[in-house]
Formats: C-alpha cells, sequence, structure tokens
C-alpha cells in the first residue's frame, strides 16, 4: 500500500512532524538544533521545549559514532549507515523493538531538547536488575525497562561533582557476537512488573503498523484527485495520535501533539468524528468520546483528557454542529435508538451547563462568558473590550445543540421533549437572527454594546448553513471571498486584513493567522448553505498551502508588512509550542473533512 | 505563643491559608510586604519572592505595601495588624476553608496575582478567583469593594486584579474562602476574634493527642504541616515552600502521637496512596504521585506499641495495606544475598552510589528496615489471629542473617545483590540499624550506639539524626537542645513537620 515516509532527505522530515503510530506511547522527532532524533514518550504530558525525558538516538558500530540517515513508515523508523540498517519499529504494546542484523548498535543518551538545558535533573538512576534487564527511573516522567533479546547494554553514567545526582546518563544497546542486536524497550508511568515470556518477529510488528494503518483509513471518504498524498499524511497525522485505553483513557481519543499540549482536547474529538464520513458509527462514537468524562453533578464536559490528569477547563459545545454536518453528509442510519436514548440525558445535561452557568441572565438559552476559552476564539478582537461578552457564534454552537438533543429524544421517542427542544432552538435562532446580525456581520457584545470587530469569528453562525436567511448567507459568503479582506493565498485569514488589529506573529492564534479549524467551520457552513463551490475555492487555497509545508494548525498569511499599518512582520524563527510549528491533528482531521467531502462537492456543483 | 510571621506562617491544621511577612532582611531584592497563599503545586514559595508570585494576595493596610508602613504580631490563632492611619486589622481562620479579616477604621487593598487561566468575576457572593474547578471568594460583610481589571487580548489573561474595600461606619469585615464550584463551606462566625478563639480552642484540644505537649512551636508546625494530599491527611515537607508530602516523614510524624490508632491512622492514610504492587510513592501531591519508592521505615513508628490497645477494624486495614508494602521489597527488591535498593533514592536520602552505577545494593539499613517491619507486621498479625504470620517471621530472620552477614569488624559494608562485591557503608546508613535495639541480638549495635552519640546532629540530615536518636539518649539530648528549627541565613525559615513531630518523641520519651 502506498503510506507516508518521514525522512531527512524526504518531502517531510521529523522536525515540525512526529514520528509515532496508534497505540504507542514513544515518538521520535529530529532536534531542530542539533539534528539528533530524539525519543520521548507523551504520557507525562511534558511540553517538549521543558520535557526532562527525552534521549538523543545515536547509531555505533564497532564502539563509533556512526551517522545515519531515517526514513519512517507506518511499519517502521529505519536509519541508515554506511556499514548497515538499525530499525526501531514502535507497536500498539507498551515497547518498542531495536533491531538489526548489521552490527549496529544504538545509544540513547539523555538530554534536552534546547541546548544547554542540564541533562538529568529529573534522572533518579539507571540499575541492572536480577533478571537481565536494566531500567531507568525518571520520576514522574515514568520508566523505561531494556530487556536484552539477542545483544547486550551497558550503563555510562557520571555523577554530578559535589552533589547527587546524575550529569550525564548513556544506555548502550550493543549487538552480540553474530552483530545481531534485538532489545525491547518497555515504558510505564509506575512500574514494569511483568516482561513478555515471548516477542513476536519483527516482520510481524512492522505488518501490523501498515494493516492498522489501512484499516483506520477506511473512516474517510477518497480525497479529491490532486489531494491524495495529502491524504495519506493527514490520515497518518491522525492515525498516529490515536490513543488506545489506558491511563485516563476509557476508549480510544486523538492527542492535538505528542510534543506540546500532548491530551485528547473536547471539541477536538467532534472536529475528528465529523470528518470520518467513510465510518459515520465511529465518527459518532467520537462525537460522544467526551462524555465519558462528563461530570454528574454539573454537566460539564472536561476541556481535555491525558493520559494522567484531565483539565476541568471548557471548550465549546460543538457536538451538535458536528453531529449535524455528519448527518447531512451520511444520513442518520448510525444514530440507533439505542444509542440515541444513552446519549440523550448526557446531551441535556451538557445544555443545562451552558444555560446555567453560562446564561446571560435573560431569561432564555442566550450564553454570556467570561473566558475566551468558552468559544474556542482565544484571542479573537471580538475580546478587545474585555469581559463578559455576548457571541453569536456560541449562540449558533447552541442552536444546533439544542436541535440535535430534540433529534435525540425524538429518535427514542420521547416527541414532546423532541418538540420542547426544537421549539428552544427556533427561539434561539430567531433572537441570533434579530439581535446579532447588524446587516454585514454577527455581532459580539459587550455590557449591551457591540464590540467593533474585524474578526472572523463574526461570520461563524454559516455553520448553521441554510437555516439562515438566504441574504444573510449571500452576504457572508461574499464576504469570505473578497480578496484582501479575509481570502488570501493560503486561505481564510483570522481577522481581516483591513484591520489595524490584525497581528499574527509567532504567539497568536486567531488573531490574524489562517487557521485549520477556522477553514472547516466556515468552508463546512458554506457548503451546508449551498455555498459549495465558494466553500471549496477556500478549502483548496487551504489545502494546496498544505500539501507543501504539512498539516501544521496556523500559518501567517504573510511575512513582509501588516497591510492596514504596513508595519513589518516579524516571526520568530525556529520551534515554538505555538500553533505555527508542529504538525497536529487538529490541522489534519479540518483537511480531511476539506479534501474528502468540502473540495468534492465543490468541484461536482 | 507569640508567632513570628516573618518564620512561621500563620495557618491551621488542613487549612491551604497561609499568611506570612516578608522583610527582605537579608536584602536579596525580595518584594516585602504581608502575603496571603494557598498552598498548591505550583503556588508561590515563601520568603523568595522577588515579584508577587502566581497564586498569592499581598495585603496593603491604607494601601501602603509595607511591611515597615505598619505592625504585625500574631499568635497561633490570628495576626493583628496596626495600620498606618491608626487602625486595625485582624486576621484569622476559621476551619479548613475561610479566612475573616475584621477591620477598624482601615481601607484594604489587595493586589491578587492570578496564573496563567484563572480570571476574576464579581459576582453575588463577592469577588470570585476561578482558578479552573476551583474558587476562591472574597465576600465583604461589612464595608465596600470595588475592583480594577482590565483583559490583556494578546496575553490571553487577566490584568492583575487590585481590590480595595473601604469601610462601612469605620468597620470592615470580610470573609475569604477556598473552595469550588459546589461553594459548600461552613457558616463561619461573625468576626475574626470569634474565629481566632476556636482555632485556639482546635489547638489546645489537638495537644492532648501528643506525647509532649509543653514546645507549642513544635507543635504548631506539625499541626499546620497536614493538609489533604491526594486525597488523604498527610503532612508536607514544610509550609513555607514545599506543597507535597514525603512518604518517609508520615511515619516521624506518627511518633509524636501517644494513642497508636492516631499513629495507625496516618499510616493507613499514607499506604492509601501505595499503587496495585505495593510499592508506596515517595512523593504525594496534590492530585499526584512520585512512583517511586520510598525505604520502608514505616515499622518505626509502631515498633514499640502495644498492640493490644489498636482498634481492630483500623489495624485490619493496617496489617493488609502493611503486608502488601513490605511483600513490594520481597518481590520486587530481592536475590539471594538480600533485599536490595535498586536506585539512590530508595535509600531516603541523597548522596552517592555506594556501589558502580546501576549496581542493586543490599544495604544495612533496609535490612534493619524490614527486620523491623516485619516484626510489627508480627505483632500486628497475632493480635488479629492471622494465619499468615509465619511469613513474616521467616522473613525477618533471613533480614537478620543478611544484616549480621553485613557487619565486618570495620563497620557495615553494602553488597551487589547479584555479584556480591562490597564497599563500606557510609554513615548515617551504616548507624542505621541501631533502631533494632537488641543488644543481646544484635552485638555490634553497642558500637553503633557509640559512633552515633558522637554524632554531629546539626550537620547530619535531620530526620536521620531523630531516627538514631530514638535509640541514642545522647544524641537526643543534643537535638533537643538544638531544637527543631533550621533556620537559614536569610529571611525565610524552613522547617519540618515531620522533624517536629519526631523531636516531640524524643522530648516525651526524655520525660
Amino acid at each position: 500500500m502506498k503510506a507516508p515516509v518521514f525522512g531527512d532527505r524526504a518531502k517531510f522530515d521529523l522536525t515540525h512532524a512526529v514520528y509515532a503510530r496508534e497505540g504507542s506511547a514513544f515518538f521520535i522527532i529530529e532536534n531542530y538544533y542539533s539534528h539528533f532524533l530524539q525519543l520521548s514518550t507523551y504520557k507525562p504530558g511534558a511540553w517538549m521545549d521543558t520535557n526532562e525525558f527525552v534521549f538523543n538516538i545515536h547509531a555505533v558500530k564497532d564502539g563509533r559514532e556512526a551517522p545515519y540517515s531515517y526514513l519512517g513508515d507506518p511499519g517502521a523508523l529505519r536509519l541508515t549507515t554506511e556499514t548497515g540498517v538499525l530499525d526501531i519499529v514502535f507497536t500498539y504494546h507498551e515497547y518498542l523493538r531495536v533491531y538489526s542484523t548489521d552490527g549496529i548498535g544504538l545509544t540513547l543518551e539523555a538530554s534536552r531538547y534546547r541546548p544547554g538545558m542540564p541533562a538529568c535533573d529529573c534522572c533518579s538512576g539507571a540499575v541492572f536488575l536480577p533478571d537481565g534487564t536494566c531500567e531507568i527511573s525518571y520520576g514522574t516522567y515514568g520508566k523505561f525497562r531494556f530487556n536484552p533479546i539477542r545483544g547486550r547494554i551497558e550503563i555510562k553514567a557520571e555523577l554530578k561533582e559535589g552533589k547527587s545526582g546524575y550529569k550525564g546518563l548513556c544506555i548502550l544497546l550493543l549487538p552480540d557476537e553474530e552483530g545481531v542486536l534485538d532489545i525491547a524497550l518497555h515504558e510505564d508511568m509506575v512500574e514494569i512488573t511483568e516482561l513478555p515470556d515471548k516477542y513476536p518477529p519483527i516482520d510481524e510488528l512492522k505488518a501490523d503498523g501498515f494493516a492498522r494503518y489501512e484499516q483506520f483509513q477506511k473512516n474517510y471518504l477518497k480525497p479529491a484527485a490532486g489531494y491524495e498524498e495529502l491524504f495519506q499524511y493527514a490520515s497518518h497525522t491522525t492515525w498516529s495520535r490515536r490513543v488506545k485505553p489506558g491511563g485516563n483513557y476509557k476508549a480510544p481519543m486523538i492527542l492535538m501533539h505528542y510534543e506540546y499540549l500532548n491530551a485528547a482536547f473536547s471539541w477536538q474529538q467532534s472536529f475528528n468524528g465529523m470528518s470520518m464520513m467513510g465510518d459515520p458509527e465511529e465518527g459518532w462514537r467520537m462525537i460522544c468520546a467526551m462524555f465519558d468524562y462528563q461530570e454528574e453533578d454539573t454537566g460539564q464536559l472536561l476541556g481535555n483528557v491525558g493520559y494522567l490528569n484531565a483539565n476541568r477547563g471548557i471548550q465549546p459545545p460543538i457536538q451538535g454542529f458536528a453531529l449535524d454536518f455528519l448527518m447531512n453528509k451520511c444520513g442518520d442510519s448510525f444514530l440507533t435508538p439505542e444509542s440515541c436514548e444513552k446519549m440523550l440525558p448526557k446531551f441535556e445535561k451538557w445544555i443545562n451547563f451552558w444555560v446555567t452557568t453560562r446564561s446571560a441572565g435573560r431569561g432564555d438559552d442566550v450564553t454570556m462568558i467570561n473566558s475566551p476559552n468558552d468559544s474556542g476564539w482565544d484571542d479573537a478582537t471580538i475580546f478587545q473590550d474585555g469581559f463578559p461578552t455576548v457571541n453569536p457564534d456560541l449562540i449558533a454552537f447552541m442552536i444546533l445543540l439544542l436541535e440535535k438533543t430534540g433529534l435525540l429524544a425524538e429518535k427514542c421517542g420521547q416527541k414532546e421533549k423532541a418538540e420542547s427542544y426544537y421549539a428552544r432552538s427556533k427561539k434561539l435562532l430567531d433572537t441570533l437572527l434579530n439581535e446579532f446580525w447588524d446587516g454585514k456581520k454577527f455581532v459580539t457584545f459587550h455590557e449591551g454594546k457591540p464590540v467593533n470587530s474585524l474578526s472572523v469569528a463574526c461570520y461563524q453562525p454559516i455553520i448553521l448553513g441554510k437555516r439562515l436567511p438566504q441574504e444573510i448567507i449571500d452576504k457572508i459568503a461574499e464576504t469570505l471571498t473578497e480578496e484582501g479582506n479575509f481570502l488570501c493565498d493560503i486561505g481564510l485569514a483570522s481577522e481581516s486584513f483591513y484591520s489595524e488589529n490584525c497581528n499574527y506573529s509567532s504567539r497568536t492564534f486567531v488573531h490574524g493567522r489562517v487557521v485549520a479549524p477556522v477553514q472547516l467551520f466556515l468552508c463546512a457552513g458554506l457548503n451546508l448553505a449551498g455555498k459549495k463551490k465558494e466553500a471549496a475555492l477556500i478549502a483548496e487555497r487551504f489545502c494546496d498551502n498544505a500539501k507543501q509545508k504539512g498539516c501544521i494548525l496556523g500559518f501567517p498569511p504573510r511575512i513582509d508588512t501588516y497591510a492596514a499599518t504596513g508595519k513589518p512582520v516579524y516571526i520568530m524563527p525556529g520551534p515554538i509550542a505555538s500553533d505555527g510549528w508542529p504538525w497536529s491533528s487538529w490541522s489534519a482531521c479540518s483537511i480531511l473533512t476539506l479534501i474528502t467531502c468540502i473540495i468534492p462537492e465543490g468541484r461536482e456543483a | 505563643m507569640q508567632l513570628d510571621l516573618q518564620k512561621r506562617p500563620l495557618s491551621r491544621h488542613l487549612s491551604r491559608h497561609f499568611l506570612f511577612l516578608e522583610t527582605d532582611a537579608c536584602c536579596k531584592g525580595r518584594k516585602k510586604g504581608l502575603f496571603l497563599g494557598l498552598s498548591a503545586e505550583g503556588a508561590g514559595t515563601f520568603g523568595r519572592l522577588m515579584d508577587i508570585p502566581p497564586g498569592f494576595i499581598q495585603l496593603l493596610p491604607d494601601g501602603k505595601e509595607g511591611p515597615d508602613a505598619f505592625r504585625v504580631e500574631a499568635e497561633e490563632s490570628f495576626a493583628k495588624v496596626d495600620c498606618p492611619e491608626g487602625g486595625t486589622l485582624c486576621i484569622a481562620l476559621h476551619g479548613e476553608k475561610s479566612l475573616l479579616i475584621s477591620g477598624r477604621d482601615c481601607t484594604l487593598t489587595m493586589k491578587v496575582r492570578l496564573n496563567m487561566g484563572e480570571s476574576i468575576l464579581e459576582t453575588p457572593r463577592g469577588y470570585e478567583v476561578i482558578m479552573g474547578s476551583e474558587r476562591y471568594v472574597i465576600s465583604p460583610k461589612k464595608g465596600k469593594g470595588s475592583l480594577e481589571v482590565a483583559w490583556e487580548l494578546e496575553n490571553l489573561k487577566s490584568s492583575d486584579p487590585v481590590l480595595t474595600f473601604v469601610p462601612e461606619d469605620g468597620a470592615l469585615e470580610l470573609v475569604m474562602m477556598d473552595t469550588d464550584t459546589n461553594y459548600e463551606v461552613p457558616e463561619p462566625p461573625a468576626t475574626a476574634a470569634d474565629a481566632a478563639a476556636i482555632t485556639k480552642a482546635d489547638f489546645a484540644s489537638w495537644l492532648d493527642k501528643l506525647v509532649y505537649k509543653e514546645d507549642p512551636e513544635a507543635a504548631y508546625d506539625l499541626w499546620i504541616g497536614f493538609q489533604y494530599r491526594n486525597g488523604q491527611v498527610l503532612t508536607d515537607v514544610d509550609r513555607t515552600a514545599h506543597h507535597y508530602a514525603k512518604a518517609m516523614e508520615q511515619p516521624f510524624a506518627a511518633l509524636a502521637f501517644k494513642d497508636i490508632n492516631c499513629r495507625i491512622g496516618l499510616l493507613n492514610a499514607l499506604m492509601a496512596t501505595e499503587e496495585k504492587s505495593g510499592m508506596i510513592p515517595k512523593e504525594i501531591y496534590l492530585r499526584d504521585l512520585v512512583p517511586e519508592a520510598a525505604p520502608p521505615v514505616c515499622g518505626l513508628a509502631l515498633a514499640d506499641c502495644d498492640f493490644a490497645a489498636a482498634d481492630k477494624d483500623l489495624l485490619e486495614k493496617f496489617y493488609c495495606l502493611f503486608s502488601k508494602a513490605v511483600n513490594w521489597w520481597f518481590v520486587n527488591r530481592y536475590t539471594k544475598a538480600g533485599c536490595f535498593y535498586a536506585y539512590i533514592h530508595e535509600t531516603g536520602g541523597p548522596g552517592k552510589p555506594v556501589l558502580p552505577v546501576g549496581r542493586p545494593c543490599v544495604s544495612p539499613d533496609l535490612a534493619a528496615y524490614l527486620i523491623l517491619d516485619c516484626q510489627v507486621l508480627e505483632k500486628a498479625g497475632a493480635c488479629l489471629g492471622r494465619e499468615d504470620v509465619s511469613l513474616w517471621k521467616e522473613r525477618r530472620e533471613e533480614m537478620e542473617k543478611v544484616l549480621c552477614g553485613l557487619w565486618t569488624e570495620n563497620g557495615f559494608v553494602s553488597k551487589d545483590a547479584m555479584t556480591e562485591d562490597t564497599a563500606p557503608t557510609p554513615s548515617p546508613l551504616a548507624l542505621i540499624p541501631v533502631i533494632l535495639g537488641d543488644e543481646e541480638k544484635f552485638p555490634f549495635i553497642s558500637a553503633l550506639k557509640e559512633k552515633a552519640a558522637g554524632l554531629d546532629a546539626a550537620r547530619t540530615d535531620y530526620l536521620y539524626a531523630e531516627m538514631l536518636a530514638l535509640k541514642v539518649p545522647a544524641l537526643a539530648a543534643k537535638i533537643i537542645e538544638n531544637g527543631v528549627e533550621k533556620t537559614n541565613a536569610d529571611s525565610a525559615a524552613a522547617f519540618s513537620p515531620a522533624c517536629a513531630g519526631a523531636l516531640l518523641a524524643l522530648k516525651g520519651k526524655e520525660c
């Protein structure tokens, strides 16, 4: 099968992307500064720039460093040296395998991502155990246990002078007399109390990687012509961030990143779900995933779930929108009466959370918020006057959540309840249209006054599709396809180029950058509203850029000057824990929706 | 009891609140003033403020930063501030959740430092700091408040809020509550003075549980040291900077209690955090555990106790948990040479490895701890009529053989668990077997006692010194004379509730 590859001589290397696979906690990146490959795991939830559980990967032959090039596919990451190859094989189990028959060894050297930072401050030590294995312990970062199937292990450690602790640590994995190296490297956050009696053959593990990736691709429709390679990379990016049950994870979920924000974020599970039009049952399961963590008393869904910890922050209620989109494309046969009956009370509690704790105090379902996280529009200029705000983007989500809750009620035979939710949804829609549309855009209010913002967030209610009057749909489509307003070569900027507030420097999010989920909202909305060609136009621009740059979350629309002010743009060079650097499953799933649905439908229209 | 807020915070048992005064006495450029904090990981550190760290509130009586602008006096139940313009403030804690401020003829400004993602709102309850699922509510009961705060769009955060409270008819009454989205806080009394009276009485009644009551400072250090960690009541490393509990320290805190059930209760709380395998994590945080083993010293807290006095249910629970904890060593850290330390941190102290790096180490201190632990399990098991008591007898006897095998004419050695190569065991680990006490069975103990008596207590890790002192009266006398306070060279004093507990135990033995 065709599969994406990452290599130092391939189209995409591992400086921005990571090498990983479904079900494995390990990941490998190429260090931007040293160009060494580095190994770590996502489970501790550490960010790369401060992560203390990082190991440089060195290939060695006959006691000397052997320079290598690398190439990774769903089966293995291969290091090629002058005299032979070595494979690092990730698996669906809690171990990886290091394998070579060419006399090549591997050294894992305790390190950090940024140069000059102390390498071993969190290292509690390394020890040989009576069962022949070697273990290293890193406190709350976890443990590694090296099991030599063939070959041997050495420890080289440098102790700090005058103080306790280590200054340096290397674990050497060395081949046996026949030049064969086969080491299983186990990981765990607490203890490794059992090792397998037997390990599967290497080829079987490699084949498993390909097989699982191929199976995962079936979740999606076929991509539009010209986007086949991007489809492979986007589906691989999502697949490789799919975690299996374990720790806090009760069912498979999708991490946002490995190197930063290495958790499953609430609304991103819905973004992923709506992109799975090839298997809407799986899509629906993803949309429902966060409800496994719903708080019994408040109805709140957690903001994100990490392997160890869950974050009680809030993310927007997009489940109604995601379900609406999925149903629009796939019908509703996946909504069985049993699943509707199961999810109805959960959706009701989620609605209740918003209308009680985020009530605008008007006696209706209009919400009011005190934090941008509640709407998802982090640093958008709709919040430039401060808080609290009443947001049309959030109201649009509530309209769809109410309507879809009504649908769940209808499908499990609760007609009266269904009618009640439909009525609430309709009433809220009327309120949105009467009070929040100013003739040109939807307006956010702060303390009763409209916020004068040129954010693209003002158009997000297009997700309501044909529920909006035609003149509003036409106006939004016209605004979003006007060149130089929001639209640029690579998609829709999050703040108009006419705005003096437009800012897409390194640590901004939706203050001007072209960001994948924004394309998703607005293109999906235009598509649902019947503006399929316009939606496809925007989608193609974003995806054509992604073909060249990868599944990165956000891009500066230009890097010379800001259009409205003429001021120079400064984009910080080098890696940054922000949208502009790492590959992200959030970008990938947005891209998948665009290339498997929005673009093909636009071409057919 | 007078309290110096530069050295010890005003706090109370199980309350996260702590109030302290920073004067930058050693001229390190620290921000001076009166500060209120909530103990939590990531919260600021006491006495190390260059600026107000997140999670702190600076209190400015009459708007003055101080501390030269106002005078603060404190006892264990309250603090009194003589304000710059002649008024007064009384600050006292009520229960685990509330802090009351009563003021007369004084305005009070609060500079709040928010963590990332936190915000402040004015609500019908007062002013609420939103900290994830937590809420810190500042409620004016008398007096009028105002809030200055702005949203910093590109920093995704609020500016640091400033609250100002002015009195009403000369009176100011504020209640500050550490709560969550349930807002379930016991109704506080009317004034800070009322709260102080309750706290004073609570402390006095808590003193009755101790083996020694006549050192109120040590007792106070221990009392405020208890916090909720991972759902259990444990004692923190200290209440100034290190807001977490160390497993090794809990038995030392337990020694301060005269009732065996209080000791067992604390040990059960510790062992409730044990992993499925029985490993007790060495550090316990609010919601986190460090999954590395702590040395098995729990037996120390019960070695000299009469188990007949123990509550049977508590003892049953203890036996189950402790069996698993001790068993962990025999399953995961065992060869025919004995039980071993895999990592240096498993000894409980800092230091260099005794054997070459990476070698598992059979050590006399570990053997001694396990002997004591097995003895305790034998006694507890016998009290409960347990049939598996013979297992602990066998293991104790095995560890006794291991220990005796490590003794040489030059002192104890440690041994590689696989190769059986040896190296001298460093002090104070080499002295630890003195805790076994039985000179007839272990003739080397008299030599160890002599060495321990000559130890420089001030230059030895305090917990080890106190451990040895339990069996070495001469060393105990030195420690009692020095007291518990480890005053640093600068304005902050780091003190250890566990050390305070052990000191009380030593003083109790001396009486």
